[in-house]
């Protein structure tokens, strides 16, 4: 990331609020996003990160604040229009249709893409088949094609999620914590997946496995009481610790031990003002 | 649906309508005629299906539509003496209308709700139909028999009252409705309407806009419902009040369910043995209804997804 992008950042918020009668989710946010990085946001639960990329994603109106999406206004786009634009959010609890093959919830995705740039005919099934095969290859599971999307092991439904949101080509990919529930197996594949997908995407990534966090994000935004509370740059973390180890409610203080250091480039993009927390402090000893 | 098979689905469909057409020259008098008849209100059953069985909403205010076809092409032939074809396409423009009007309105609910405000739009256009009595002659309804002019095409003349001609218009525009309805399922658009019907939040977060996806099909659905309308006044030289009822709001529900909700052949097999049920139990006593209705509740105990829905389960995956 240079400067440039840090100036330019694919998505900004600004003063993004959002509460649900008396009681206040997401509360004055600024988070901008350059492209092509992957952000993490951290938090205990109930911090808002949900709701918080919800209202990226369109699924709620926010109260009151702005969405800038490659400077364009974006805040009052219906979901469907978000999703147009290139901001794609995969579900938290996978939201699959249950009862249709892969084939079909994958091709149901890669369609529509295909009707915008040819107009208003339908594209060819041939080129959708394509391209779902493609996809499905992608995420490593190509021989599930017939399968109906219920019948998948969970792990499968992860995937076939990520393939969804892959087949609608995102500018921003939304993961809500997609690791949760996986076999540690299955947590290592994703994150490979993850990290060829951050080559054409920036992706954006709620998730309680620090594991995963550390090994994944360039920056780590901290949620807690609706606010961000901080950015961090994640500190990478030895061979010791065992993966698919799940660290909930680490909010303040995410410091797996035996940490260091490993991606000097991002300090400029600290957030100028924000309080040293200790984590920092640690970075620099 | 498992896996989209155009070119089976194409065979079979052809098959199922040539053995249709080829029925007509082995059938008796009486079953010819039942025939036509079962083709009219399948094709408004297939209008049904398109709503219910792939966008998932479920009207109950759908002989709204039928009737509405019905009665301006009905009102046309017999206020305004026009002969049977431009008073069908009076009936079809009318229908597109009223059909993405009542949808643009309904649509805003879903669920119940939306079970709820057809009904009341339902009730409201057989209101109407008794209201307005100097056109529609009330309860009653009126016949066009006398009114109704043949078919002129080029130098043959066809009389609506033919049973080989009436059986023949049944099947074109039986044929009609199920090719399109097959057509529409396997197109990209089926697909989305599917998708619809199985998780309509999921379909919005893959960036379409379910709204006009579902006015669209509602407007499809109204459409052909009125055209098998139109048909069914011209071919049965009949209008009336009953068939702006709420029990024909519910037939094409029933007859769905039995032949196969979501299946492109379902509504044809559904009102054929509804159909016949009838006819047959009807015959013997006149508690004829107890007896249909315990059929009913077997066959939905044995085959919940109907009889072409448990084909398709058990043997034919591909069948739309």
């Amino acid at each position: 990331m240079d400067a440039m992008a840090a100036m330019n950042p694919l998505l900004k918020t600004q003063n993004l609020s959002k509460h649900f009668g008396g009681l206040q989710a997401v509360e004055g946010v600024n988070l901008d996003l350059n492209e092509g990085e992957i952000r993490a946001i951290i938090g205990p639960n109930g911090a808002g990160k949900t709701t918080l990329v919800s209202l990226l994603s369109g699924r709620l109106r926010p109260s009151s604040g702005s969405i800038h999406l490659n400077q364009k206004d974006i805040t009052s786009y219906s979901a469907s229009r978000k999703v147009q634009s290139g901001i794609v959010y995969t579900f938290q609890v996978t939201s699959l249709f249950s009862n249709l093959s892969c084939y079909e919830n994958v091709a149901l995705a890669v369609q529509r893409i295909k009707d915008r740039e040819d107009g208003i005919w339908p594209r060819r099934e041939s080129d959708i088949r394509i391209n779902v095969r493609r996809i499905l290859e992608q995420v490593g599971m190509p021989e599930n094609e017939d399968v109906i999307a219920g019948n998948l092991p969970y792990g499968h439904q992860r995937l076939l999620e990520v393939a969804m949101g892959l087949a609608a080509s995102p500018q921003l990919l939304i993961l809500d914590e997609p690791t949760q529930g996986l076999a540690e197996s299955e947590i290592n594949h994703f994150c490979g997946l993850i990290r060829e997908l951050s080559d054409s995407m920036t992706i954006l990534l709620i998730e309680h496995n620090m594991q995963v966090v550390l090994e994944l994000a360039e920056q780590i935004t901290v949620m807690d009481h609706a606010e961000i509370r901080s950015n961090q740059l994640p500190l990478r973390s030895g061979r010791s610790s065992s993966p698919g180890q799940s660290a909930p409610g680490t909010g303040r203080n995410p410091r797996p031990p035996g940490t260091q250091w490993s991606r000097q480039d991002h300090t400029a993009q600290m957030p100028d003002g924000s309080p040293s927390s200790g984590f920092r402090k640690d970075c620099h000893e | 649906m498992n896996r989209r098979a155009p070119r089976k689905t194409a065979m079979l469909m052809a098959g199922v309508l040539v053995f249709l057409f080829l029925l007509q020259f082995i059938l008796p008098a009486y079953h010819h005629s039942t025939f036509s008849k079962i083709m009219v209100l399948a094709s408004y059953a297939v209008g049904f299906n398109i709503l219910l069985g792939y966008t998932g909403l479920m009207s109950l205010g759908h002989a709204m539509f039928f009737s509405t076809g019905m009665y301006v092409t009905g009102i046309c032939v017999y206020h305004f003496g026009l002969t049977g074809i431009p008073a069908l396409g009076i009936g079809l423009i009318i229908t597109v209308f009223v059909s993405m009007l009542i949808g643009a309105v309904a649509l805003r609910t879903s669920g119940v709700s939306f079970l709820i405000v057809t009904l009341m739009f339902g009730q409201t256009a057989f209101l109407s139909v008794l209201y307005f009595d100097q056109f529609t002659l009330g309860q009653d309804g009126f016949t066009l028999t006398k009114e109704l002019q043949p078919l002129v095409l080029g130098s043959t003349s066809f009389s609506y009252t033919d049973p080989n001609f009436k059986y023949n218009a049944a099947w074109l525009l039986f044929a009609v409705c199920l090719i399109l309805s097959n057509l529409l399922i396997l197109s990209p658009i089926g697909r989305v309407l599917i998708a619809i019907r199985e998780n309509e939040e999921r379909t919005q977060m893959l960036g379409y806009n379910t709204y006009l996806y579902k006015l669209f099909a509602l407007t499809l659905s109204g459409t052909l419902s009125g055209l098998a309308g139109s048909v069914h006044a011209l071919l049965f030289s009949y209008v009336g009040a009953t068939f702006a009822e709420i029990h024909h709001s519910i037939a094409p529900l029933l007859w769905t369910l039995l032949g196969g909700v979501g299946t492109t052949l379902g509504p044809l097999v559904g009102t054929g043995i509804m159909h016949y049920l009838i006819d047959f139990t009807s015959g013997w006593t006149s508690a004829y209804l107890l007896i249909v209705g315990a059929i009913l509740v077997l066959l939905v105990i044995g085959a919940p997804q109907g009889l072409m829905g448990m084909i398709r389960q058990k043997w034919m995956q591909w069948l739309p």
